[in-house]
């Protein structure tokens, strides 16, 4: 699709950026220390710093990959919902008092507060980094997303913008701006959700035939058997004969009347009746020119654009519209109803032309609100184990990978004491667990709210809010890519703590005053910065939620085991916590780059040259990162005590 | 050493305070384990029935919700509750209370 500029949206993403830039100068004058820069002098108060949570944790992923997931797929999007909110349990009973207790700047603190070991401060500043970079590629890639429909600028210029405006937030404030920039963020996100969730459920259901251009999709048909094979012409139109890569079983093209165009619909028997479904196709050129449905893109005379999409089929007992639900009711009503999702099909033709047909696919209320309708989940309804597994691993990892990530547990130092960190959880989490129950109604209103783009999921949410109204887009979208602003300076900040605090005083023991320390956090967080700009460039086009699902599986593999094991066992030795940070990062991270997805979404190669058997690894890498830890201290401590 | 080498916040030093403290902190890590034990039950339930008994997921025992919305929307909800559970019967070891 191709959207349209809206100055308001400028204006309100130009004053939301400015604003918290402006807020990072004002605030930073007060972070000049270490304690100031790394921890915001450990003075947030707790309820700032519970929101901030939300604003750390609900990534650019949440918010517009779980809207659009759920959008496209129904129920299973939700499942990320749930395992997302299940891994605070983790941090709120095990991490939390703690990390705040053992700790003072970074993860690597409380790792290592009863060894005082370079080796363990290496491991985990290491970890720290690959953990970050892997979960900024996806923030960034998902802000180049998000330029281009809002502010009409190509992807490489969004991530710039984001890398440029994170980059003056953290080096000018540390933790007291991104804390700031991120409580306003979350707080804004959840607001604006509820008031989101609560127009769908005012507005209801309504069975449509389209989308909301006012196109309303061609059905033509019954049609006999004998008469649909070798016909010339169908309701009026002129068959394309010659199927040059388009299946002549499945698909039927008709030629507009006049002009190059066509209309292309997908054949459905019914009752050994045949009826033509209109699809939309859209076919990339090897010289770089798009054309939809035959004609280019474009708005145009001669020129065509896909229609948005997304509408309701039927509703319970032969009603046209349902008018207000209320928030059970909803639910009651969608499963009772048909909701016609889209599928797509690659074609590849002759002259080297690859088309993307999407088609509708009416699909059932009850099978979209329950799991497996996504082909990551499909599995479970395989029979298969290996899919099941494939399952079980992803929500491990979820679940022991929130309490790992460095951005979320540096958080910790922000408040003055436990009780404080306790009580901060527990903000977070009720705010993060209320905005995860408005994605559900999110998404299934943007289902239905007939203005998704086939070809991007990512603007399920954005559009959903255009479809009620221009001022709700303009802020949503502002909020959306401040979401990304907030995520990406804790990682960056969460970085560049790695680098100044944990691999240089601490491994290589370069004596540094907090002054000097917070002047190469700096510098380190502009670094990481500069290769989080070019990694967002490089990867534009990947999806961005199956790599948050790397850097979750990572974060679990290598952290937990080590952070939990030094809480729960006396035994565990300085050796065995390096052990474990390494073999549980490396495994993981080898296992994803040698996973069939990686090899089909990364490489581009086919996905049975694949080594490894899963393409989740958290099922073995976790458990295999205790085992190592349990082990290593074990032998270390028997030689110690011969 | 440096001005930034890590102190050990963790000692528990010999006076009756920090015992105090000490003692509320492990109350409190008992009272998380039994919370996180219940929530682990409820969270490998729905993940183990959602892998292995993907159909029961479509059985609709209330109000005509069925079961994923139901154990989905009570994950969520038993979250906050649990976290409110321990933020109201957790003891509070702050450093103002030791002295």
């Amino acid at each position: 699709m191709i959207y349209d500029v809206s100055p308001l949206a400028v204006a309100i993403f130009l004053a939301f950026v400015g604003g918290t830039v402006g807020l990072s100068f004002f605030l930073g004058r007060k972070a000049n220390t270490s304690e100031g820069y790394f921890a915001a002098h450990g003075q947030i108060p707790w309820a700032v710093n519970g929101i901030a949570f939300a604003g750390d944790y609900l990534s650019a992923a949440s918010f517009l990959g779980i809207c659009g997931m759920i959008a496209m797929y129904g129920y299973d999007g939700f499942l990320y919902s749930i395992g997302y909110l299940a891994g605070w349990i983790v941090a709120l009973f095990v991490i939390a008092e703690p990390m705040k207790r053992l700790g003072r700047f970074t993860f690597a603190d409380a790792l290592d507060s009863k060894f005082d070991s370079r080796g363990i401060k290496l491991a985990a500043g290491i970890s720290t980094l690959v953990v970050s970079v892997f979960y900024l590629i996806p923030q960034m890639v998902g802000a180049g997303v998000l330029i281009q429909p809002l502010l009409g600028l190509p992807h490489w210029a969004g991530v710039l913008l984001v890398g440029a405006t994170v980059i003056v937030i953290v080096v000018t404030a540390g933790m007291v701006s991104t804390t700031w920039v991120q409580f306003l963020k979350g707080a804004m996100l959840v607001i604006f959700s509820f008031i989101l969730s609560m127009m769908v459920l005012q507005r209801g259901l309504e069975v449509g035939q389209g989308g909301n251009d006012g196109h309303k999709l061609e059905v033509i048909g019954p049609i006999a058997g004998d008469e649909l094979r070798g016909a010339e012409q169908l309701d009026g139109r002129k068959v394309i004969r010659g199927d040059d890569g388009w299946a002549t079983d499945v698909w039927v093209r008709l030629a507009d009347v006049d002009g190059d165009g066509f209309t292309v619909f997908r054949i459905r028997e019914d009752e050994s009746e045949f009826f033509l479904d209109q699809a939309q196709s859209e076919t990339r050129r090897p010289d770089g020119t798009v054309l939809v449905d035959g004609l280019p893109r474009g708005r145009g005379p001669g020129e065509r654009l896909m229609h948005p999409v997304g509408h309701v089929s039927r509703l319970p007992d032969g009603q046209t519209a349902t008018g207000p639900q209320g928030p059970l009711e909803f639910f009651r009503t969608l499963q009772e109803s048909e909701v016609v999702l889209w599928g797509s099909e690659r074609l590849a033709h002759a002259d080297g032309a690859v088309t993307t047909v999407y088609y509708q696919k009416p699909t059932e209320g009850s099978r979209i609100l329950r799991p497996g309708e996504h082909p990551t989940f499909a599995g479970i309804r395989s029979g298969r184990t290996k899919d099941r597994i494939e399952f079980l691993s992803l929500m491990l990892a979820l679940f022991c990978g929130t309490a790992s990530l460095p951005h979320i547990l540096i958080r910790y130092y922000t408040v003055k004491d436990e009780a404080a960190a306790r009580k901060s959880t527990i903000v977070g989490i009720t705010s993060i667990g209320i905005f995860y129950v408005l994605t559900l109604y999110l998404g299934l209103g943007a289902m239905t709210s007939g203005a998704i783009d086939v070809q991007d999921s990512n603007m399920a949410a954005p559009l959903l809010a255009r479809s009620m109204s221009p001022l709700l887009f303009a802020i949503i979208s502002a909020i959306a890519f401040t979401t990304v602003l907030g995520t990406v300076s804790g990682l960056i900040l969460a970085s560049s703590g790695a680098v100044a605090h944990d691999l240089i005083t601490g491994f290589l023991r370069i004596p540094l005053t907090g002054h000097q320390q917070v002047r190469v956090a700096k510098i380190a967080a502009v670094f990481v910065g500069g290769i989080a700009i070019l990694l967002g460039i490089a990867f534009a086009g990947l999806n961005v939620s199956f790599l948050v699902g790397w850097a979750f599986s990572i974060a679990a593999s290598a952290n937990l085991p080590a952070l939990t094991m030094l809480l729960f066992w006396k035994g565990t030795t300085r050796q065995g916590i390096i052990a474990s940070v390494i073999v549980g990062m490396f495994s993981s991270l080898g296992w994803i780059l040698l996973s069939a997805e990686a090899f089909t979404k990364v490489y581009g190669l086919p996905a049975e040259n694949a080594w490894v058997p899963l393409t989740q690894p958290g099922i073995v890498t976790i458990p295999l990162s205790f085992v190592t830890l349990i082990v290593v201290s074990m032998l270390t401590r028997a030689a110690r005590t011969p | 050493m440096l001005n930034d080498s890590i102190e050990d916040n963790g000692s528990v030093a010999r006076s009756p305070a920090h015992d105090a403290a000490s003692v509320a902190r492990q109350q409190n890590m008992r009272l998380g384990m039994a919370l996180f034990a219940a929530y682990l039950v409820l969270y490998a339930g729905f993940v183990l029935a959602s892998a292995f008994y993907p159909n029961s997921m479509e059985w609709r025992p209330f109000h005509g919700l069925n079961l994923a919305l139901i154990w989905g929307f009570g994950l969520i909800l038993a979250a906050i509750l649990l976290a409110f559970v321990y933020g109201i019967f957790s003891r509070v070891a702050k450093p103002e209370e030791r002295s």
